[in-house]
């Protein structure tokens, strides 16, 4: 069982940011007619560059750096969401993205039909999922409205639905980004243990946070992405003092001339 | 137990359908699903899947009937072109957005893509195999549809796969098309209803100008829809070449269909 393992070989990721321009054929079209050129209708992002790394069973990973730094692209190149434009990807276990923020679900259908279609986009199969619904349903608090299709839900409903389903599956490998903490106190406290129990019967954990609270607290190991590529990579209180560092170097105010200074000019 | 999964830009046609093989479950539950939220919708259901082209049929057979002066029965030819004629729309328009809709899904978990437009063309093959299946037991005898049970109707199980795989192939390019150029949805309408009225399907090619006919030929739809026609409505296989352009026609669309499908899978959830 401690075979699980992410590898990254000299990663990089590469892709376009569109604009809205010229993603119609009217305006391709017009485009062409008129023999106007606007420029690119994209802008390339390097969003990884050359990025190494094996993360083994039994590791938590918590991902700091500044946003855009690459660390929400890194866990879905982990996940095959996005392809990489160069280099290896691969993983051994059961891995689960909790990567997006909402729900994903589909608003006709109730509940429980939601709770199967997830489970099965996860890989389980019906009946496996079948013994899930229960407890799905009594973690949610939402028992009596198991068979009111999502759109009634109000928002708050059905993020605690969304968590509970993915809560409710055990991962080998668990990939996090940031932690969810919607709803009311009762809530997010028990939303928090949950997350705990989760985070423990995982095999490998990687996990994305700007809190680095929770990296030094959840996480046995963290890395320091800066600009796509590995600024650090060690023990959470060393990393995240070097981040921390960094940050405050470059967010400090200029300081006041200093006297010395001053006096040397005239 | 669980074993590696590396990925791998250049995976084969093999490789990339047995990938599509292993979410079996998730195309399931979306075809499951889908039908569910269409027909709970209306008290009446799946009888509107039934209405509807009957409808059509009675529509367009008065019509035809006067301006035309149709024989006897024409009314089943209208049923018989019809039916896989709306299949194949209904189908085109759907997967036009099927990766487009699926946003939300797809940036939160893989999936080999080809799940969405598949699901769509499944669900519409499901309400088109029990549509056709309904009326031709529950109209066939009347006397004005006059459906006559012969051998030829065996030749069937070839006209779904040749439908199916047009269905497949175009609507796997017009899925990765409209998540580039989202205004192509419109066009696809426009053209659809266009290749409709040029395409024999609700008159008989007979009845067209001489001349013309070998024009009428030249469309790939023709050969498809007549597979549909003959067994139905003439009681007689298709002829050799209606059937030569319809297996052609349908293995070249499936095979161009995949392979620009897979080509700019990779890149699709970046223009998403």
């Amino acid at each position: 069982m401690s075979d699980n393992y992410i590898t990254l070989e000299d990663v990089t990721l590469r892709f376009r940011i569109y604009t809205t321009r010229g993603r119609s054929i009217k305006e391709a079209v017009v485009n062409l007619l008129a023999r106007r050129n606007y420029g690119k209708p994209h802008a390339d992002v390097t969003a990884l560059q050359n990025v190494s790394l094996h993360i083994g069973g039994g590791q938590r990973v918590g991902i700091v750096g500044d946003n855009g730094a690459g660390k929400s692209s890194m866990l879905k190149v982990i996940s095959r969401i996005y392809p990489p434009t160069a280099g290896r990807v691969s993983h051994r276990g059961f891995l689960v993205p909790l990567l997006e923020v909402g729900i994903g679900f589909n608003g006709e259908l109730s509940g429980r039909e939601n709770i199967f279609l997830t489970g099965a986009i996860m890989g389980f199969p019906r009946k496996a999922m079948a013994q899930k619904v229960g407890p799905i349903f009594d973690f949610a608090e939402l028992n009596e409205f198991a068979d009111t299709p999502i759109k009634y839900y109000s928002s708050g409903m059905a993020q605690r639905l969304a968590f509970s389903v993915a809560t409710e599956i055990d991962p080998e490998i668990l990939l996090l980004d940031e932690i969810f903490s919607v709803g009311d106190i009762h809530w997010v406290e028990k939303a928090r243990n949950r997350m705990q129990a989760l985070i423990n019967r995982s095999r490998i954990m990687v996990f994305v946070s700007h809190q680095m609270e929770l990296v030094t607290q959840y996480c046995n190991r963290a890395i320091w992405l800066r600009g796509g590529r590995i600024a650090a990579d060690g023990p959470p209180a060393e990393v995240v003092a070097a981040y921390r560092d960094a940050a405050d170097a470059t967010s400090r105010p200029p300081p006041e001339p200093a006297p010395a200074i001053a006096a040397a000019t005239p | 137990m669980s074993q590696v999964v590396e990925w791998n830009a250049n995976r084969g046609a093999a490789s990339r359908i047995a990938e599509v093989w292993s979410f079996r479950e998730v195309i399931k539950n979306f075809v499951s699903q889908d039908l569910k939220v269409k027909y709970r919708r209306s008290t009446l259901g799946f009888v509107w899947s039934l209405l509807n082209p009957l409808l059509q049929m009675t529509v367009i057979s008065i019509v035809f009937s006067l301006l035309f002066r149709m024989e006897t029965g024409y009314a089943l030819y209208v049923l018989s072109g019809i039916l896989p004629w709306s299949f194949f729309a209904t189908s085109m328009d759907g997967c036009a957005m099927s990766i487009v809709s699926a946003e939300s899904m797809i940036r939160r978990q893989y999936f080999p893509k080809l799940v969405f437009p598949l699901s769509f063309v499944l669900q519409n093959l499901i309400t088109f195999v029990l549509s056709l299946t309904v009326l031709m037991i529950t109209l066939g005898p009347l006397p004005f549809v006059g459906l006559k049970f012969s051998a030829a109707l065996l030749i069937l199980p070839l006209s779904f796969v040749c439908i199916v795989s047009v269905a497949i192939g175009l609507g796997a390019i017009v899925a990765v098309i409209t998540v580039f150029f989202r205004d192509v949805q419109h066009l696809i309408t426009v053209f659809l209803s266009a290749w409709f009225y040029l395409t024999p399907v609700i008159y008989p090619l007979e009845k067209m100008p001489h001349r013309y006919q070998y024009f009428f030929k030249l469309n790939p739809m023709f050969g498809i829809i007549e597979m549909f026609h003959r067994p139905i409505y003439y009681a007689t296989l298709p002829t050799m070449l209606e059937m030569t352009s319809a297996i052609l026609v349908a293995a070249v669309s499936l095979t161009v269909g995949l392979y620009v499908f897979w080509r700019y899978e990779d890149s699709l959830i970046f223009a998403l």
